[in-house]
């Protein structure tokens, strides 16, 4: 069903240029903001905004969305810490994936923790969280997780429980029995045109 | 967009990859990649930045230790003592991800057992108090006798058990109720 906006691919591989991206970084530890921040500029990342909450993040954001000015340039990615003060990242994610405005609920989100029990992965992937990084961060890890955001993105799902990415990451073949209720007649599938 | 059924349960939105356009490739590229020396020089900052550690070490434990006195000075049933309980947490997590970004892993570990516990804990119990008292004490010693890793000899050793044994002691239903950790880099992306 997510095949409908396929492209097929050559073989070329582009070096990319971040020189046009607008990263948001979420993250109230001051000096890891530093630190992070410091690594996306080795990237060659042209714009970092810094939040230190959820609740500056969200404000923000929404005057982004609101702005009609060619000189405001909307965020392009999120990268939000999990463990902050005024509530956690899977609060902020979940505020952008339940966001009315097309520009802020389909944002992809890297959700980046300490916390390495599966529960909180998880909870990240259910949320609706695109990639999840757990710290301390490495520069490979870093870029692996926008590059995944850049190079796989995965079709958005919205069903009674759930808007987000889809969160099966693989086609898998499947020879049990056929247990699920929704038909193909019951799918809609929106293609966005260039 | 286009549609494809009137009465959805489910919706499919296909985008536009706006992002691989923005980072200069064709949609029908194959998968790009940033450039190596970029990376490595990402984690050049991390070894920089290494330098701020003592420092900045020296003033999350003065804070700790600033915290955890005003937490012992709250009333029993204070709102403020729950806000307190989670501000200890946070820095406890922030001691964990400085020690373990610059590889300090003993301090990472302390850090990272002190924001759990401090959360599950009764403080209304002597013996919790302790518990959390012995994570801020061998902090201290960490950071004085600069323990790097957490297989730092028989003093680091010594430490952690003195922890461990504190909280299996004092507090043996939280030792028991530890999630299994999962690996920090799944082969999917971890999420």
């Amino acid at each position: 069903m997510s095949s409908n906006n396929t492209i097929q691919t050559t073989g070329t591989t582009t070096t990319y240029s971040l020189k046009a991206f607008n990263i948001l970084l979420v993250e109230d530890y001051e000096f890891l903001q530093q630190l992070i921040t410091g690594m996306l500029k080795t990237f060659g990342v042209g714009g970092i905004t810094v939040c230190s909450s959820g609740s500056e993040a969200k404000g923000l954001l929404q005057v982004l969305a609101a702005s009609r000015s060619s000189d405001v340039k909307m965020v392009d990615i999120i990268l939000t810490d999990w463990m902050m003060p005024d509530g956690n990242g899977a609060e902020l994610v979940q505020w952008v994936r339940n966001n009315k405005e097309d520009k802020i609920k389909f944002l992809p989100v890297i959700l980046v923790s300490a916390f390495t029990d599966k529960r909180t992965i998880t909870t990240a992937r259910d949320v609706g969280a695109n990639e999840a990084l757990v710290k301390p961060v490495s520069g490979e890890a870093l870029a692996s997780r926008i590059l995944n955001v850049i190079n796989n993105p995965r079709p958005f799902i919205q069903s009674p429980d759930f808007f987000g990415p889809d969160r099966r990451r693989k086609t898998q073949k499947f020879k049990g029995e056929e247990k699920r209720t929704t038909t193909a007649e019951e799918i809609k599938v929106n293609n966005e045109q260039l | 967009m286009s549609s494809s059924s009137e009465d959805p349960k489910v919706e499919v939105y296909n985008r536009i990859n706006k992002l691989k356009l923005k980072a200069g490739a064709a949609l029908n590229d194959g998968p790009g990649k940033l450039d190596k020396e970029a990376v490595s020089r990402a984690d050049s900052v991390v070894m920089k930045m290494s330098s701020l550690y003592p420092t900045e070490i020296k003033n999350m434990l003065a804070g700790l230790n600033k915290e955890w006195a005003q937490l012992k000075e709250m009333g029993p049933d204070s709102k403020e003592k729950t806000r307190q309980v989670e501000k200890l947490s946070n820095t406890a997590n922030h001691i964990k991800d400085l020690g373990t970004t610059f590889g300090y892993n003993l301090m990472g570990y302390f850090g990272e057992s002190l924001r759990d516990f401090i959360l599950k804990t009764d403080l209304t119990m002597q013996e919790h108090l302790t518990i959390v008292q012995a994570h801020i004490d061998v902090m201290g010693v960490a950071f004085r006798e600069n323990l790097k890793d957490d297989d730092g000899g028989p003093l680091a050793e010594e430490l952690k058990m003195m922890v461990k044994a504190a909280i299996k002691k004092y507090s043996p239903e939280i030792a028991d109720s530890d999630e299994p950790a999962v690996p920090p880099e799944t082969d999917d992306g971890a999420s």
